[in-house]
């Protein structure tokens, strides 16, 4: 049965909905335009002609970027790495998880304030350097992936899901023989899917983004990942005037804007992609691990 | 409760794992690995540089195959490649391996100063003039001054360039600085005045010949033009648009933007440009544009972007800067304006009937590759950059591989055309730092003693008939005027006046810098900035003038 709104009730929802339009324009417009120019004319781009929508479209940028070697290379290592290193996030960040949500664990409110302290004190960049170096990681992989196997604030909120799991399913598990590991992996994590698909997008897109560390701790241009090659591209630029003597006006359907755009369209599509697979965890998931303690 | 001490397994094995997965490994660029012993270089690169170029064993500067580490900055528009053919080249005609890290320019700094303070420096580096004057005290490179007679090439070119001494740290050569080496297509340029010469033509005017006839001419634009911005700027690199138009257009208005020598005041001196009487003119000049729309209303906040879409749409019609963007605008503005033209014109008369105007250094003095103190590869690196220092260095490292891409000519090294024709026929946007990168020289490359032929006389190769023309009538322009002059280097500076300096720079800026944008937009009349400069001479700018005049005069 159609109910009839009042005249208040029905502004205020046009308000809203007025008002959640704009704010949802001002969220996807920025990212809409990065998408237009990446497939506009430079020219345009350069004119500041492009708006709404693209201006003689083109995937000359894209070309021009797949055609650096480097990417490609760069591609790999980011899919590498975020794999390699999500994997061990959950791994550890489960193990650590587990031992700490667990009321029988003596001595857990001590070693949860020491690992709590991690967040608001850290020994610093040159020390973290020793440390990577003394144990033999430096341009290895494992420089990029170990120094940040457990984050401690997604450690958190996975332990404080694995204590919202009853202590009696624990306890019934025991009854039947199941040691820790057992619990942990056969029990505790089956039913922690949504916090951890949650820590999977948190893991993963940090991994994604990472630069800083892959550059202080990588040596070898091959070993780079994608952030670094797309990062020197966005900051330094990559055409001159030269462009012009090379092939007059015509050869301004890239340019620096043009370029900027496409890389961070090729940088942020993978991740968007993997976001709707998740999303219907992430509401739940993040629920779990901040309201319940 | 029962207490279940084995629930701390798990949290062990977290930890333990981290640890046990990862195999000890040789840190890359923390050491040498193979060296040559000092007995092995025994030639040197007078040897190496007086050897053919057939890659026979006497130009070895290694008896077996040695490799050094080198760390450069890696630029996106002209990567470094690891593999380059003259690095394969040279690790044939030298028997001396160049391990590339190429860091990525925006992540340098950082990468830089992790590994200093550190000391796990590679065998060679690039830094700039701050780490040098930082570092080079605390016996972290090696004193070149030392090892001199290890170093013919190299202080053959220094005594050929005596200025660069100037970069030394107290008397003393701790680095090599990236140098110049002249050759043909170097011409002179600099930020200087680039116009609508169109318009000029179209409203009847003249070039302006002083900055007095420059304001008439920009006004003139804007009668002609009422939506247009007469006169922008772009922001600096780490600098606000403020201090880029100051920095432009401060000296040859008969001032300067920071410490500078004059060559005007006194028989030439140096002088702290904000905290001098001249600068007046300078805001004052400035403010007259403002006040009437002349100059950008947005020129503090201007970005490169911002400023390339006025320049490129014609909303702006003049700009003070790097005079090479002007073929990129021009070529732009002709699809929305087909008669469009920039040019580059003379440099003017200021109202203190001067006329003078920066152009770039002529060697890149913020740019050092030092040699590590803490290297196995000592020898072997003095020896290579001496030999990148010396007349066959300098070619292959600048020009490739002699037969191959370039050749001897009257002893002048002359590219192929054809390796030239390969490159633009490749159809990049950027054929020159293509040629660059692929072959692994020139500026952009490890190359610490730079000749710019290959790449500038490409530049000129690929430019049709008239921009051809117009491209000469510039460079040809800009070597007859005297008004042009190179910057003169800071003297070198005790340990102890370069700290006093430093923290009297910082008093004295935070007096002044915030008051430019004030005098600007005229939200303070002139006169008052009598008081800021009385305030910045008294909080050291005066003593800022004294220890670099005493250090020049010390130099001298």
């Amino acid at each position: 049965m159609k109910k009839n709104k009042s005249l208040g009730s029905r502004l205020f929802d046009s308000i809203n909905v007025i008002f959640l339009l704009f704010v949802s324009i001002v969220a996807v417009y920025p990212l809409y335009y990065m998408l237009i120019t990446s497939v506009s004319h430079g020219m345009a781009v350069m004119q500041g002609l492009v708006t709404f929508f693209p201006v003689n479209p083109s995937l000359d940028t894209f070309k021009i970027l797949l055609r650096n070697n480097d990417i490609f290379i760069a591609f790999k290592n980011s899919f590498v790495y975020t794999l390699l290193g999500t994997f061990i996030n959950l791994l550890f960040s489960c193990l650590c998880a587990y031992p700490l949500s667990r009321r029988t664990f003596s001595g857990r409110g001590f070693l949860t304030g020491m690992i709590v302290v991690t967040m608001f004190f850290s020994g610093g960049m040159i020390p973290l350097y020793l440390v990577v170096q003394s144990l033999g990681m430096m341009d290895t992989v494992w420089a990029v992936v170990l120094p940040v196997a457990i984050n401690t604030y997604n450690m958190i909120i996975i332990r404080t899901s694995f204590q919202a799991i009853p202590e009696s399913l624990v306890e019934s598990a025991q009854i039947d023989g199941a040691n820790d590991f057992v619990i942990l992996f056969r029990i505790i994590i089956p039913v922690s899917r949504a916090v951890l698909a949650t820590m999977v997008l948190f893991y993963a897109v940090s991994h994604w983004n990472s630069y800083f560390k892959e550059m202080l701790y990588l040596n070898t241009k091959s070993k780079y990942p994608l952030q670094i090659i797309l990062r020197n591209m966005l900051v330094s630029g990559l055409f001159s005037e030269e462009a012009t003597m090379a092939g007059g006006a015509s050869s301004f359907s890239v340019t620096d804007g043009t370029l900027r755009s496409a890389v961070i369209v090729f940088t942020t599509l993978p991740i968007i992609m993997v976001y709707p697979f998740v999303q219907k965890y992430f509401v739940k998931g993040v629920m779990i691990g901040s309201l319940k303690g | 409760m029962k207490v279940k001490w084995k629930l701390l397994f798990p949290a062990i094995l977290s930890a333990v794992s981290m640890l046990g997965g990862c195999q000890p490994q040789e840190p890359a660029g923390s050491s040498a690995p193979v060296t040559s012993p000092a007995s092995s270089t025994p030639s040197t690169a007078g040897t190496a540089d007086a050897a053919g170029s057939d890659g026979s064993a006497s130009t070895y500067l290694s008896d077996t195959l040695a490799e050094l580490h080198v760390m450069c900055e890696d630029s996106a528009s002209a990567p470094l490649l690891v593999d380059s053919e003259t690095i394969k080249y040279v690790e044939e005609y030298l028997n001396v391996k160049i391990i590339l890290e190429a860091v990525p320019s925006a992540s340098y700094a950082d990468k830089k100063k992790v590994l200093i303070s550190t000391d796990n420096m590679p065998d060679i580096m690039k830094i700039n003039l701050s780490d040098l004057r930082q570092f080079a005290r605390e016996g972290m490179f090696v004193n070149l001054s030392e090892n001199k007679e290890r170093l013919p090439n190299f202080f053959t070119v220094l005594d050929q360039n005596p200025d660069i001494y100037k970069l030394s740290i107290d008397g003393e050569m701790f680095s090599f600085p990236t140098m110049r080496r002249p050759s043909a297509g170097d011409d002179p340029n600099g930020q200087q005045p680039v116009i609508r010469s169109d318009l000029i033509k179209e409203y009847g005017l003249e070039y302006p010949d002083s900055f007095e006839e420059l304001y008439e001419v920009l006004k003139v634009f804007k009668q002609n033009r009422p939506g247009s911005i007469p006169l922008t700027n772009r922001k600096g690199g780490n600098t606000s648009g403020t201090q880029k138009v100051l920095d432009t257009m401060a000296y040859p208005l008969g001032s300067g933007s920071k410490m500078y020598y004059d060559q005007d005041i006194g028989g030439g001196q140096y002088v702290y440009g904000p905290a001098h009487e001249n600068f007046k003119e300078v805001l004052r000049y400035l403010n007259q544009l403002y006040a009437e729309g002349l100059l950008d209303p947005d020129y503090a906040t201007n970005t490169s972007d911002i400023w390339k879409e006025k320049m490129s749409s014609g909303k702006a019609l003049m700009y003070f800067d790097n005079t090479g963007f002007r073929m990129d605008f021009e070529a732009a503005l002709k699809t929305l304006e087909p008669n469009a033209t920039y040019d580059v014109f003379p440099t003017m008369e200021n109202s203190f009937g001067q006329r003078r105007n920066f152009i770039f250094e002529q060697h890149w003095s913020n740019s050092h590759y030092v040699v590590a103190s803490s290297s196995e590869n000592i020898d072997l690196a003095l020896a290579y950059m001496d030999w990148s220092f010396g007349e066959q260095g300098c070619d292959i490292l600048n020009y490739g591989v002699p037969g191959v891409h370039f050749d001897k000519i009257n002893g002048v090294p002359v590219m192929k055309t054809s390796v030239w024709d390969a490159f633009i026929a490749a159809g990049s946007n950027g054929p020159s730092y293509d040629l660059q990168s692929k072959l692994g020289i020139g500026l952009p490359a490890f190359t610490p003693y730079v000749d710019v032929g290959a790449s500038e006389l490409m530049k000129n190769y690929m430019l049709d008939g008239e921009a051809a023309e117009r491209s000469e009538a510039t460079a040809a322009m800009n070597r007859a005027d005297t008004g042009l002059r190179r910057p003169v280097y800071d003297p070198p500076l005790s340990q102890e006046d370069n700290e006093r300096y430093n923290q009297l720079l910082s008093a004295v800026e935070n007096i002044v810098v915030p008051e430019f944008d004030k005098y600007i937009m005229g939200l303070e009349p002139i006169e008052n900035y009598d008081a800021v400069i009385e305030r910045a001479r008294t909080a050291g700018a005066q003593e800022m003038e004294d220890i670099f005049n005493r250090a020049n005069e010390a130099y001298q």
